[in-house]
């Protein structure tokens, strides 16, 4: 009888230790991620930071890590960007000075920005 | 014997003309292509428990760069042109006998931009535009002598607030991008008066919109727009339309600065047919010419836009409540 309910109870056994080992996995993967996986932004340099409107200026991103993704961002809504990655054409249709930012992240979701300045000329 | 009606009518048209144009101060949007317009001169409110639903397609195309009231005469322009297709729907609700409640909502199957720049890889926005939800309520309605006053208020909302990106991530080009992604409300009056032995109805519609900021700190201007309409039946089951709509912008903020290219005065004569088949369904077709344009800075004006729609009123259609009082 007694070895009857213990066969009966297999099961919830095994889904009990299903549970506690994924448990157990999550675990493992919150860990901290290690020293190589950092991101060092090296330099964010403009090829020419003085521009008329109209005119395509090099952006160009060095920085040291693995997997990287960048993002492009200009302080105003109106910038435009060409090309992706490292560099970048940067153009926009107003005049001022603008923020050019450039975020880059890799894999872990570690993440490093730099800015430059552009000026456009109306 | 049409001639002779159009000569009769022509006074009018003349009056309509000189009140738009003498609208005061012009103050005005950069690279501003205009936004899509309904294409309905269905506005008032409706009966009780009555349905509309209005479906229309746009297609708008700018190409000239102005500067204040003219041409901009410089060798190198940022855009070649920029164009949009656009679908629109509004359903409308009579909540009672004054008020109606109306929902709009849009998908621009493209917003381009062409840039002049070989360079430069053309910016494609697509998706859904602001959403709004507008209660409409009669503040006089007499149907008898055929007028109607109604006023309405509502909000406008994003179905996204994360501005659209190009392909390289990003942000598109603001003309590219098919919503503000931002909230904000809008205001309509109506005054309306139907001359019905002569088949005529002229009706004067004001709009208001007020955009909030997106998440980058943008916000595009005001928009205060005037439509005077005048329609006439001109033959059996059809119906000729003149608009006339005056758009005021107000300049875009970034971050608490004004942008420069940014603000527009811009008035549109717009011719309209429309045909009604059984008294339930409603197809018109309109084409948008500018007649008049003042762009400050120097901004891509509309050149050209034309807009076909489907309106079918469910005005016998009552809704079994589910729940009885």
């Amino acid at each position: 009888m007694k070895k009857h309910s213990l066969i009966k109870s297999f099961p919830i056994l095994i889904i009990l230790l299903t549970i506690a080992i994924s448990g157990g996995c999550k675990k493992e993967d919150d860990a901290p991620q290690t020293q190589t996986d950092k991101i060092e932004f090296v330099s964010l340099v403009v090829e020419k930071d003085n521009i008329e409107i109209t005119e395509l200026t090099k952006v160009s991103a060095t920085v040291k890590g693995n997997n990287l993704t960048y993002i492009w961002k200009c302080d105003n809504e109106l910038g435009v960007f060409e090309g992706s990655g490292a560099e970048v054409l940067f153009t926009i249709c107003h005049g001022g000075t603008f923020k050019v930012t450039c975020e880059v992240k890799d894999n872990a979701n570690n993440k490093a920005s730099k800015d430059v300045y552009v000026t456009c000329v109306e | 014997m049409y001639m002779l009606l159009v000569l009769n009518r022509l006074p009018l048209f003349i009056f309509v003309a000189a009140v738009l144009f003498s609208a005061g101060d012009i103050k005005a949007q950069c690279c501003s292509t205009g936004s899509p317009v309904g294409a309905s001169t269905y506005v008032g409110v409706l009966n009780k428990n009555a349905v509309r639903a209005i479906s229309f397609y746009r297609h708008s195309f700018s190409d000239i760069y102005y500067k204040g009231t003219n041409p901009s005469d410089d060798a190198v322009d940022m855009s070649d042109n920029a164009f949009y297709d656009f679908a629109g729907l509004s359903v409308e609700y009579g909540l009672s006998h004054r008020f109606t409640l109306q929902a709009d909502a849009g998908y621009f199957f493209n917003k381009v931009v062409n840039f002049h720049n070989p360079q430069l890889t053309d910016h494609n926005g697509r998706g859904m535009s602001n959403g709004t939800v507008l209660l409409k309520y009669g503040i006089y309605i007499d149907p008898v002598k055929l007028i109607e006053i109604s006023g309405g208020a509502g909000i406008k909302y994003p179905f996204t607030r994360q501005p659209a990106t190009a392909p390289n991530g990003s942000l598109l080009h603001l003309d590219a991008r098919p919503s503000t992604n931002a909230f904000g409300f809008t205001g309509t009056l109506l005054l309306s008066k139907e001359f019905a032995p002569l088949t005529l109805r002229t009706f004067l519609l004001s709009r208001f919109e007020y955009n909030g900021f997106n998440i980058n700190d943008y916000q595009t201007g005001k928009l205060f727009s005037s439509s005077l309409f005048v329609s006439k039946k001109i033959a059996k089951r059809l119906f000729g339309i003149a608009q006339l709509r005056n758009e005021l912008h107000g300049k875009d903020i970034q971050d608490g600065e004004v942008q420069n290219n940014t603000g527009y005065f811009l008035m549109v004569f717009t011719p309209q047919i429309s045909y009604s088949i059984a008294g339930l369904w409603n197809l018109s077709f309109l084409y948008d010419v500018p007649v008049f344009k003042n762009y400050q800075g120097k901004q891509l004006t509309p050149q050209y836009s034309y807009a076909i729609s489907l309106t079918r009123d469910f005005s016998n259609c009552t809704f079994k409540r589910k729940i009885t009082d």
